[in-house]
């Protein structure tokens, strides 16, 4: 794998959002402001500065601060690069847009903004390209999503915006535009989930296309003669940066229903904090597909997904359950060409049918999903996926054979695990982050349990598991299996990534013998009840 | 036992002996050594399908832009 040619990333004349920019101009955007107008006059009706704008409205935002910028060197790598690609290009504007929901005319009210008033910032970039004109786009743009309850958005970075003489942070994932001349929206999207692994601001698209050969003379991207980037080139530039990927191809239709359903590596790297990108097909070209990069979901406590049979996952015929992944409502993902921070419904996105008449892949369906790259630290080597059948083989064989299975709760699961409802969710996390998760937690009499000393930086899986009647309503399970995620999992049963389990009444420790009849040693615990869901505690 | 980007290694077994000597000294009730038996194979057969499904996604190009 080639190394990435490190630039000087270091000093605030890197990034266009950290470079000082010219005389920061304050302008009212309240009522009876219209962005419509403002995006009209100003910036040529673009349509994703709208999207942008239209969520500032939603935060109530006030004032917007204009500032032209000189050239960040993120911004001067992008301008020669476009020249190399057609001569005698050049760039006409770089703007810094930056919002606020406080009221503010002048540079002393600004020098007065406290950092919760800040609502992000959108730079924009115009150029004019030789052969097609004036093009003009979101460069880059961080804006703080919309914080309703039922949303999830875990694992954002906290990006730092230069305006005037001063600073301020706003947490969110980067989105940004495709120019489509030297980096197109394989690119922005790789932009976006990078900047989770990199320890230092975000990667360039001149570092991603300098490790797969672009030099836009003998290979080019964008444009109409550009080949874009492939699946393969983008999980290499997403490694490279720390991610490991799990890929998963849906191109080859099935006659049955694919046993991997994509969301659940999705879900399985979102809700852990971990984003993912999404390729699909377009409708107007089957033949190339578009990217889109998915970090978060919305929750939906009174769905009937559950329980409609189509939600079971069928791992084979004696192990069927309720994935958590069935409460999602939407994903919360970006799309280059429309703008930031989008909920697409979960069902909206799906992979090709088969159709038997054909006997091949259904010629009606469009805009199907043809891969999916979800990330994870580099030093996992357990998927989300494996994980949660791993904690299902674990947990569905231990529950029917605990000790006492006439104690009330042992008795429902038993009930549960006997009509396949059951529900597991797989979270990621590290050993000193579950401590201190079962140190906060109390069972439904509020009894809590001693603590334990788990190897505090070790990756670990933990299969959480619930009921449909606690799992949405109060955010609460009834035990978890504890996995080791720097192990690479084995298809046979060797019990070397299998740390404990936990369910109510009992700590369940292998201890000694093979699959199929291996002994467990039972160590009573105080929790006997349900506890909450891990991000849930209510002892925080 | 070995050290690796600066982290402490400890074995599965030896990590989990700890653990489970640790709560043993903690817990107030009696533990109980039972045998439980797996049921069927459909985890590991499903595990060793989606190796080979994931193995073979890694290469697949598809063009994006």
């Amino acid at each position: 794998m080639p190394k990435i040619q490190m630039e000087p990333i270091e000093g605030s004349k890197y990034y266009a959002r950290t470079v000082h920019g010219g005389n920061p101009i304050p302008r009212d955007i309240a009522r009876p402001h219209s962005n419509f107008d403002f995006i009209d006059d100003q910036f040529q009706a673009l349509p994703t500065l709208r999207r942008i704008m239209s969520q500032v409205r939603q935060h109530n935002g006030r004032t917007m601060v204009i500032e032209e910028l000189k050239e960040a060197e993120d911004i001067r790598q992008e301008n020669e690069d476009i020249k190399i690609r057609y001569p005698g290009s050049y760039p006409i504007k770089v703007c810094r847009l930056s919002y606020y929901t406080k009221e503010f005319k002048t540079k002393r009210g600004l020098a007065n903004v406290k950092q919760e008033e800040f609502l992000g910032y959108a730079i924009i970039k115009e150029d004019y390209i030789t052969g097609l004109g004036k093009r003009i786009r979101i460069y880059e743009s961080v804006i703080k999503p919309s914080g309703s309850e039922n949303d999830f958005i875990r694992g954002v970075n906290e990006w730092v915006c230069s305006v005037g003489d001063n600073r301020f942070e706003i947490k969110g994932y980067l989105y940004a535009q495709q120019n489509n001349i030297t980096n197109v929206c394989a690119h922005v999207a790789l932009r976006t989930a990078a900047a989770r692994f990199c320890t230092t601001g975000d990667m360039t698209y001149r570092e991603m296309n300098k490790m797969i050969g672009v030099d836009h003379i003998n290979r080019k991207v964008g444009g109409t003669d550009g080949t874009g980037l492939n699946t393969v080139e983008m999980r290499e530039i997403l490694e490279s940066t720390g991610a490991k990927c799990e890929v998963i191809d849906y191109t080859d239709v099935q006659e049955h229903r694919y046993q991997d359903p994509f969301q659940k590596f999705l879900y399985g790297s979102i809700e852990s904090g971990f984003p993912a990108i999404v390729v699909f097909e377009t409708a107007d070209r089957p033949d190339v597909c578009h990217a889109i990069p998915v970090f978060g979901h919305t929750f939906n406590e009174d769905t009937w997904v559950h329980r409609a049979e189509s939600s079971y996952f069928k791992v084979g015929p004696g192990t069927l359950y309720i994935p958590s992944e069935s409460w999602v409502s939407m994903y919360i993902a970006h799309d280059d060409n429309w703008g930031s921070n989008f909920c697409i419904p979960r069902r909206y996105l799906r992979t090709r049918r088969y159709c038997k008449k054909l006997a091949d892949k259904c010629s009606m369906d469009q805009g199907c999903v043809q891969y999916v790259i979800a990330t994870l630290p580099k030093e996992v080597q357990m998927n989300a996926v494996q994980a949660e059948v791993i904690g299902a083989d674990y947990l569905f064989t231990i529950l029917p054979q605990l000790p006492d299975v006439d104690e009330v709760w042992r008795k429902r699961l038993r009930e549960y695990a006997r009509n396949n409802q059951l529900i597991l969710r797989p979270i990621l996390l590290k050993g000193k982050d579950y401590s201190e998760h079962l140190r906060k937690v109390r069972d439904w009499e509020r009894r809590r349990t001693f603590k334990i000393k788990v190897e505090p930086e070790s990756w670990l899986w933990m299969v959480e598991l619930s009921v449909p009647e606690l799992f949405p309503a109060n955010r609460r399970k009834v035990g978890e299996v504890i996995l080791l995620a720097e192990k690479q999992p084995q298809h046979y049963r060797d019990f070397k990534n299998f740390l404990f389990a936990r369910v109510p009444g009992f700590f369940a420790f292998y201890l000694r013998g093979q699959a199929p009849t291996p002994i467990y040693e039972f160590v009573p615990c105080a929790l006997r009840s349900h506890v909450e869901l891990y991000g849930c505690e209510e002892n925080d | 036992m070995g050290k690796k980007n600066g982290k402490r290694k400890i074995s599965v077994e030896a990590s989990r002996k700890a653990l489970l000597n640790d709560l043993r000294s903690k817990c107030t009730g009696e533990t109980i050594t039972k045998q439980i038996s797996f049921a069927n194979d459909d985890v590991p057969n499903y595990l060793k399908w989606l190796k080979e499904r994931q193995e073979a996604s890694r290469d697949v190009k598809i063009i994006v832009r």
